[in-house]
């Protein structure tokens, strides 16, 4: 009897040492599985079209900034308006003649970064790279994951706050007196506890040689005294930056707590109206803080919640000088100045069910209310006096639901199910956004996608709510019966994997915009509308060739054709501004385990003329231009890394688009230049 | 990836169930690697080292990274890791390791095909990806655990 007692425990402590163990490497497996999708290293088994940038490679190319990354991406351009405003226009969605309204979403570790006057972000995209460990770019729609303006891309920026990286000082010297320096330091107060905080700072003082026609050559006459002078300034834009941002970063068990300050000032660029200031210096600031508390924890052995209340401010502050014809010859010269400030409070709650080995459930509630604090335009030249721009205590309340559940339907083939409802109380409008996505994987080398997504933006409190005062007020009435744009796509996506050696992304997709909010110049005082549906459709694709663990080889290209449609003469023709072909490259090769040289050659293609100004004596498409930058670096396994760039190296001629077709060809930008980034690692 | 590896490689000797211990009872893993890849072997090493301080299960772990031409046979070795090479350097130390019931394991799952007994399968999840033949051509035999969580190499025909 004993020794059958003894057989009966023997073989249970055995199962129950297997199982344990079995627990204990299905646990390890789970979190090996949340590392590879934290960082997207299983992203060709998502559905969506996702591309990675890396802190890595993004240095030994000399990037500098987050603007500058992104420039490197299948399908996305980059450029910049004549007041300095940089735009990231993903497979030709883009409005020429309008302020830039965003089309994709912006992120920082997961926050949102939103303004309500211009749905714009584009003051976080100078942020230097030294502080960012990864860029996650998701091209086409999102809203169904991410909310409002995500109508045709998302942009994750992970930094070196989120992910565990190296502490190090950095310093970064260049063209146009560029100068720059910071530090990031991570701190394990206990085996719990952990602290992070970065700090940079960085300046230059780029001004682009320009030709006369962005200075008024007649005179300038003084509104007050009527007396006749000559412009005072010079043929050169004013871009002069002063940019610094602090964050700090803090978790203790499942609570964690972030938050970032951006404090950004420069020049305008070309004039608001590209006719240049004669003042010089920063001219236009803009601070955007952001802080959230967050507790995420397990109800159950398949059950997380992830709850998170977040607080952002932002702070805007133009002064601006523009010219007004007077009379024959004669320009009076005009100072104006726009200030706003606006908050934002937001609350989400997030459950996590895995109960289901097949599935992954996400359900949601999302709450966030931006106001309006203040906002006003005052000038020295109007009657109407210092003013609001756009009505005053406006505030957006949004409700949402989300939910999302990925299944694994057989060992080849999974599926994606996200559906979001947002509610706008103010319009008393509901949004509803969806994805639908099948990935097969009939072997390991090949992998097959399709996706329908359906997305879109809510309107700005610029397109809605601007007041019209009267005649030459400066503004343009809002619109407050606009619907927000949307966008459907559908995408259908191959990818080949040979060893780690060889990877190939073809995607196509096919979009109908609806709704498309733009400017309406065809009757006075003009203002904004919804614009009947359009289409857009295209392809990209992008190799890269591995050789050994470190070398690289990547190039891509991409197709767009987007249908625009004019707002003054209502024509119909391929977005103006906009290059319809374009082609990237890059190569790193490591000359020895520490020293590297790379290679990064950029084509953008001709980009076609706004058929609005096909009256004029000149009406020209944008020239196609092609930059190559080199780049030499020396990553040393102990302490020191240095990049030494030399940029655009055959001074090739880039010209962005001009505001209304102002300045024919297009407004000139920076040549070649050159760059020295180092950082100590400790 | 290198992390991942570097948390899951030491856990894969353990599962063996013929291994043999010597006097010692030190895990010994072995990273062969070509010029070119030498940063990439070091930061494995160093990541396994990070992973497991103190060893594993009471075994100190043993690593040594070297160039596929310095490979000299040794029976000691619990587990193999190989990184890029060319089919014949490969090979080479396959026909050693099947010889001595050595594990093998491979950075990229291409050489699965070759006879390397186990990689990585990156799908959604991540799973161990386990050539059971080449298992059983080593003469090893691996515990229920690790087979109930991997992904099944088959040989494509």
């Amino acid at each position: 009897m004993n020794k059958k007692i003894n057989i009966i425990l023997l073989i249970a402590t055995v199962a129950l040492a297997d199982s344990s163990e079995l627990n204990d490497f299905s646990a390890l497996l789970e979190d090996a599985t949340q590392e590879i999708t934290a960082s997207k290293l299983n992203i060709d088994y998502t559905p969506s079209v996702v591309s990675v940038l890396k802190h890595e490679q993004l240095s030994l190319l000399g990037v500098k900034t987050l603007f500058e990354a992104l420039s490197l991406l299948p399908g996305v351009e980059t450029s910049i308006n004549q007041v300095g405003i940089k735009k990231v226009i993903i497979r030709g969605f883009d409005n020429p003649n309008n302020y830039t309204f965003d089309k994709a979403k912006l992120l920082i570790d997961g926050v949102g970064i939103d303004m309500g006057m211009f749905s714009n972000s584009s003051f976080y995209l100078n942020l230097p790279i030294d502080i960012i460990s990864r860029i996650e770019v998701l091209r086409g729609p999102g809203s169904a994951l991410y909310g409002t303006g995500a109508l045709n891309g998302v942009i994750n920026v992970i930094t070196t706050q989120a992910a565990r990286t190296s502490d190090s000082l950095f310093f970064a010297g260049g063209s146009n007196e560029y100068l720059m320096g910071g530090a990031k330091k991570h701190y394990d107060l206990d085996d719990e506890t952990q602290m992070y905080a970065d700090i940079y700072y960085q300046k230059h003082n780029r001004r682009i040689d320009v030709d006369e026609s962005y200075i008024p050559k007649e005179h300038l006459m003084d509104p007050s005294t009527g007396e006749l002078r000559d412009y005072t300034g010079d043929a050169k834009t004013q871009e002069a930056l002063d940019d610094y941002s602090f964050a700090l970063a803090f978790k203790h068990k499942n609570l964690s707590f972030k938050t970032r300050l951006k404090n950004e000032s420069s020049g305008n660029y070309y004039g608001w109206d590209e006719r240049l200031e004669e003042q010089k210096g920063n001219r236009t600031k803009q601070q955007y803080i952001f802080a959230e508390i967050g507790y995420e924890d397990y109800i159950n052995s398949d059950t997380k919640i992830d709850t998170k209340v977040g607080y952002s401010h932002l702070k805007l502050h133009m002064n601006a000088q523009d010219f007004y014809p007077a009379a024959y010859r004669v320009w009076i010269p005009y100072d104006f100045s726009i200030d706003e400030s606006e908050q934002r409070f937001t609350l989400e709650s997030e459950v996590q069910y895995s109960a289901y080995d097949n599935q992954n459930i996400v359900s949601g509630v999302y709450f966030q209310s931006l106001q309006e604090m203040q906002n006003s335009i005052d000038d020295n030249i109007s009657p109407y006096g210092k003013r609001a721009i756009f009505t005053q205590g406006v505030k957006r309340n949004i409700f949402s639901a989300y939910f999302r559940d990925n299944i694994d339907i057989s060992d080849t083939l999974d599926t994606l199910l996200a559906l979001r409802f947002d509610y706008y109380t103010k319009e008393k409008k509901l949004y509803p956004s969806a994805q639908f996505g099948l990935v097969y994987t009939p072997r390991q080398m090949w992998s097959f996608k399709l996706n329908y997504g359906h997305a879109f933006r809510a309107p700005s409190w610029i397109e809605q709510y601007s007041v019209e005062y009267g005649e030459d007020d400066g503004t343009r009435p809002g619109n407050n019966s606009l619907s927000a744009e949307t966008s459907d796509t559908f995408e259908a996506v191959a990818i080949f994997k040979n060893s780690d050696k060889h990877h190939i992304q073809a995607n196509v997709y096919y979009s109908i915009l609806s709704d498309v909010i733009d400017i309406d110049d065809s009757q006075e005082p003009g203002g904004y509308k919804n614009y009947s549906q359009r289409s857009s459709y295209g392809g990209e694709i992008a190799y890269t060739f591995v050789p050994y663990l470190q070398n690289q080889f990547y190039i891509n290209a991409s197709y767009n054709e987007t249908e625009y449609e004019t707002p003054d003469k209502g024509i119909k023709q391929s977005m103006a501004g906009v290059a319809k072909f374009m082609l990237k490259a890059y190569y790193i090769h490591y000359i020895t385990p520490s020293i590297s040289t790379s290679v990064l050659l950029k084509h953008i293609g001709e980009r076609p003329r706004n058929q609005d100004f096909d009256h004029r004596e000149e009406n020209d498409p944008l020239k196609a231009y092609t930059t190559l930058d080199l780049t030499l670096n020396l990553v040393s396994s102990y302490h020191w890394n240095f990049h030494l760039s030399a940029k655009n190296i055959f001074d090739a001629s880039v010209k962005y688009p001009s505001y209304y077709n102002r300045h024919n060809g297009g407004n000139i930008r920076e040549g070649r230049n050159y760059l020295l980034q180092g950082e100590y690692k400790f | 990836m290198l992390q991942i590896h570097a948390k899951i490689a030491p856990r894969i000797i353990l599962m063996n169930k013929n291994i043999k211990w010597d006097r010692s009872r030190k895990i010994y893993i072995t990273i062969l690697y070509e010029e070119g890849d030498e940063s990439s072997a070091d930061l494995l090493k160093s990541y396994i080292r990070k992973n497991y301080p103190n060893g594993l299960k009471n075994r100190y772990i043993q690593i040594s990274s070297i160039l596929y031409d310095d490979f000299k046979n040794s029976p000691k070795n619990s587990l193999v890791f190989l990184f890029d090479s060319s089919e014949f350097k490969i090979d080479k130390v396959l026909a050693y390791c099947i010889k001595n019931h050595i594990i093998t394991m491979s950075y990229s799952s291409t050489y699965l095909k070759d006879g390397v007994i186990l990689s990585l399968h990156v799908g959604r999840n991540l799973k161990p990806y386990l050539n059971i033949k080449a298992a059983k051509q080593s003469e090893i035999i691996f515990k229920n655990t690790l087979l109930s969580v991997s992904k099944i190499f088959y040989e494509e025909k």
